[in-house]
């Protein structure tokens, strides 16, 4: 007998791509290339490729575990629902809900996300909140007012038809290495390639311009590219005119950032900078993708922003090929941002100060008027700094805050103060060591529900196996832990499509997104799909834009310094991102042998200029210092990365016990992306003659 | 031979998909080996040399080369001697892991190639950096690319 075979989401980036299980006798015996998916063709990335190790994998929590003085002690789900219980309860008795928190998971499905932030909501509290804070959060504060929607524009496969593509802080080569499918396919067309990036990325290697720009300071390259356009009158003044406000606005304030003045902040040369804004504006369609490089910034939400004037300027929205996409992480964190598991906002992006939003959803979840805070709850770094103070019990599903969170050493004093830490996950990650409780989740291939990807793409990942010993879905475990804490009557689901058909009318662009016709769509469906029969919608504002006079608003976007400058104490500037073999906290990557084959160690790029100055050599440890922390990591010496920069990929342990946890006023992002650091030797205490 | 494993370095991006789905297609052990560099990576594998080093190198005549699939290797013939491994120009030739371990190296997927399917590292790849493709497509498509440089 052949084996079944069974279609998966993959569990690892938002691209969403497509990968067949074969499944023998309820296991995983192997896995085949998905050639007939509309979404990747049968392409996969390394992690794609390693994404079978997550099953049956050694490492995996089988069994509920309790921490006790002598050590993990295992325990049977009644105990472990009814120690989280009452846990719980007691703290709500003591402090209230306010002193609750959860942090939710773009690892999970849509389905997980809705319940977790309606557990939290039915308790009282807002202080939900997922790891979309850490990356695009900006892009929902950025674009909410601009274009009336913070999410991709167009469909990732659009790439492939724009005339020019330009990168701004993004590396979608190494990040996202299958939706560069369709940027190589554009190339091949002759389309024009451009990449804003400090170091030499394997998204810049095809570029026909790279633009160097210094950490920190893409507002000043974004602003200068529009002044150029408008000063050589490129601009659409017709899509300007017929379909935008406050354009005046915008252009006076970039009326004096010249390329020249651009030159002195970014580093970047003016002609280059006059070159890369004449082949945007000209090249039509054009699309602008941003990323980490953009939000993660002290001002991410006005860097978003600034991307944002650039694309209505020269009237790349609403069409094919053209568009702004900003390129979310994870598989499922557009979904978890739609679910509402924000803490400012409600499933379908109702504001909880909104009277009308929370009405509705309390009338729809059947609970007392009022049940819902009328007050934004506390972000994901908010909560790890009241950790132990006003915030007393913390439920983590899926997050390893202890990696991924900003000012690490700060973090891990918060959770130690907890009364209570709950953490529900695939392994005992570094978070979940310090926690009192942990219960084994399963993985993507274990349980069946709805992901969204980057371009809201929304598509069904079935169960194809059980999971191992005595894991459970995350959606089994909060609907038990929920009928426990008194709320059984709005926790009646038994599958996910129950939960799905409450999220159909619960979130607007959902509503014809159900269960029956998702598991029916070999490509999924984009959101906005607002009725049974509507097609979805893969390009956005091709009518008008979802704003009160459905016109998009120009931003002036002023330029500010990023808050920790190199100095003489701290002279070179620390940046954070991505490798391609490793994927965020890497509690997935790094226990997947044939990816750390690929990239074994925490390291540090280092210019070759600086590390001869500072007598660093390549291959040996060096120490990392900022004002927070510091870390030793093996120095990569490569002229890829600019002269007074040293970059750290974040997936280990070190890297953001050094970052900066300052955050933009308004996204409450943390500024990761530029920190003053030094380096310093290391002692080598094993060194080899 | 007349069909090549064809690498178009200049649409690698170094995201080693081959590498990875080239180990687990092979049981762990990879043949294709990704090398990046500072503007670039190339993904390598065996290039069926028609006057193969490791061919030649053999004292037991285990690697043999066939005309139609490039170099095979006799298993019952090979005493693990690493010769092969010394000899292969491009490094790509080594010792399986642990006793027994015979010399490794690319077959283009003879398993796959029989049931009619791409070699696995071809179908992974997002970019085509590597496609399956005859002497005179490889060398219709150099002289394409590299006089479209010179002329664009």
């Amino acid at each position: 007998m052949s084996p079944l075979r069974v279609r998966t989401v993959c569990p690892y980036c938002a691209v969403g791509c497509h990968l067949d299980l074969l499944v023998e006798n309820g296991r995983v015996v192997g896995m085949a290339h998905a050639v007939d998916s509309p979404v990747n063709g049968g392409n996969l990335c390394a992690k794609g490729n390693a994404a079978l190790d997550l099953l049956n994998h050694p490492e995996r929590l089988r069994t509920p575990l309790r921490r006790t003085r002598s050590g993990w002690e295992p325990l049977g789900w009644d105990d472990a629902l009814d120690l989280a219980a009452q846990r719980i309860q007691d703290v709500l008795r003591r402090h209230g809900p306010n002193a609750l928190g959860f942090l939710s998971s773009a690892k999970c499905t849509n389905e997980e996300n809705y319940l977790l932030q309606k557990l939290a909501r039915l308790l009282g509290t807002n202080n939900v909140d997922h790891c979309a804070r850490l990356c695009h959060a900006s892009t929902l504060t950025g674009l909410a007012p601009v274009l009336g929607t913070g999410a991709a524009t167009n469909p990732l496969t659009d790439l492939a038809r724009a005339r020019c593509l330009l990168f701004v802080g993004s590396n979608l080569a190494e990040n996202h290495p299958v939706a560069f499918r369709w940027v190589r396919r554009a190339k091949d067309r002759g389309a024009v390639v451009l990449v804003a990036d400090p170091r030499k990325t394997p998204t810049a290697w095809i570029a026909d311009l790279h633009l160097p720009v210094r950490p920190g300071t893409d507002i000043a390259l974004l602003n200068a590219l529009l002044h150029v356009i408008i000063r050589d009158g490129l601009e659409d003044k017709a899509f300007i005119r017929s379909r935008t406000m406050g354009f005046q606005e915008a252009a006076r304030a970039v009326r004096d950032a010249t390329p020249q003045w651009a030159e002195s902040v970014t580093g970047v040369p003016a002609r280059d900078i006059t070159r890369a804004a004449r082949l945007f504006a000209r090249s039509k369609p054009a699309s602008l993708i941003y990323c980490m490089g953009i939000t993660q910034h002290h001002n991410g939400t006005q860097a978003v922003r600034a991307c944002a004037d650039l694309v209505l300027a020269t009237g790349n929205v609403g069409r094919e090929g053209s568009g702004l996409i900003p390129v979310r992480g994870q598989d499922n964190v557009q979904g978890a941002c739609d679910m509402g598991a924000l803490s400012a906002l409600l499933p379908g992006y109702g504001s909880v100060m909104d009277p009308r939003s929370r009405a509705a959803l309390e009338a729809l979840w059947g609970c007392a008027e009022g049940t819902i805070p009328d007050r934004p709850g506390l972000t994901v770094t908010e909560m790890e700094a009241a950790a132990g103070r006003s915030l007393r019990a913390l439920v983590a599903m899926g997050e390893n805050p202890m990696v991924t969170s900003p000012n690490g050493n700060r973090v891990a004093e918060g959770l130690g103060r907890l009364d209570f830490f709950l953490v529900m996950d695939l392994f005992l990650t570094e978070s979940a060591r310090s926690a009192h409780l942990v219960l084994p989740a399963a993985a993507w291939a274990e349980k069946s529900g709805s992901k969204t990807s980057a371009d809201r793409r929304v598509q069904w990942s079935p169960r194809a196996v059980d999971p191992p010993g005595d894991a459970r879905a995350d959606a089994w475990i909060i609907t038990r832990l929920a009928r426990r804490l008194g709320l059984e009557p709005f926790f009646p689901y038994k599958t996910s499509e129950e939960v799905l058909r409450e999220i159909n009318r619960a979130v607007p662009p959902y509503a014809g997104i159900t269960p029956e016709r998702l598991q029916g769509a070999p490509a999924g469906l984009h959101w906005p799909c607002p009725q049974e029969g509507h097609p979805g919608t893969a390009i956005l504002f091709q009518d008008g834009f979802p704003t009160p006079d459905g016109r998009a608003r120009f931003f002036p976007v002023p330029f500010e310094p990023p808050p920790e400058s190199p100095d003489a104490d701290y002279p070179l500037c620390l940046t954070t991102g991505r490798v391609t073999a490793h994927y965020n906290s890497g509690a997935m990557s790094r226990r997947t042998p044939a990816l750390m084959d690929l990239s074994p160690e925490l390291f540090v790029e280092i210019h070759p200029d600086d590390a001869a100055r500072l007598g660093v050599r390549a291959g040996r440890r060096v120490g990392v210092v900022t004002r927070r922390g510091k870390m030793e990591a093996v120095a990569r010496v490569a002229s890829t990365v600019p002269r007074g920069v040293v970059f750290a990929p974040f997936h280990f342990p070190g890297t953001n016990r050094l970052t900066l946890d300052v955050v933009d006023p308004e996204a409450r992002i943390p500024a990761f992306k530029a920190a003053a650091c030094r380096l310093e030797p290391v002692e080598e205490k094993n060194a080899r003659a | 031979m007349d069909s090549f494993l064809f690498v178009d370095f200049t649409r690698c991006i170094a995201c080693h998909a081959c590498e990875t789905a080239c180990g687990r297609e092979h049981g762990g052990a990879g043949r294709l080996y990704v090398m990046r560099f500072e503007n670039a990576a190339v993904p390598l594998a065996c290039r069926q040399c028609e006057a193969a080093p490791c061919v030649a190198m053999c004292p037991e005549d285990a690697l043999v080369y066939d005309e139609g699939s490039g170099v095979g290797l006799v298993v019952e013939r090979c005493t693990r001697c690493g010769l092969c491994v010394a000899a292969c120009p491009f490094g790509v030739m080594r010792l399986g892991a642990g006793p027994g371990g015979d010399p490794v190296r690319c077959d283009r997927c003879r398993r796959r190639r029989e049931e009619g399917r791409l070699p696995v590292c071809v179908l992974t790849c997002p970019t085509q950096a590597l496609s399956v493709q005859g002497r005179a497509v490889v060398q219709d498509r150099r002289r394409i690319h590299f006089t479209g440089l010179r002329v664009s």
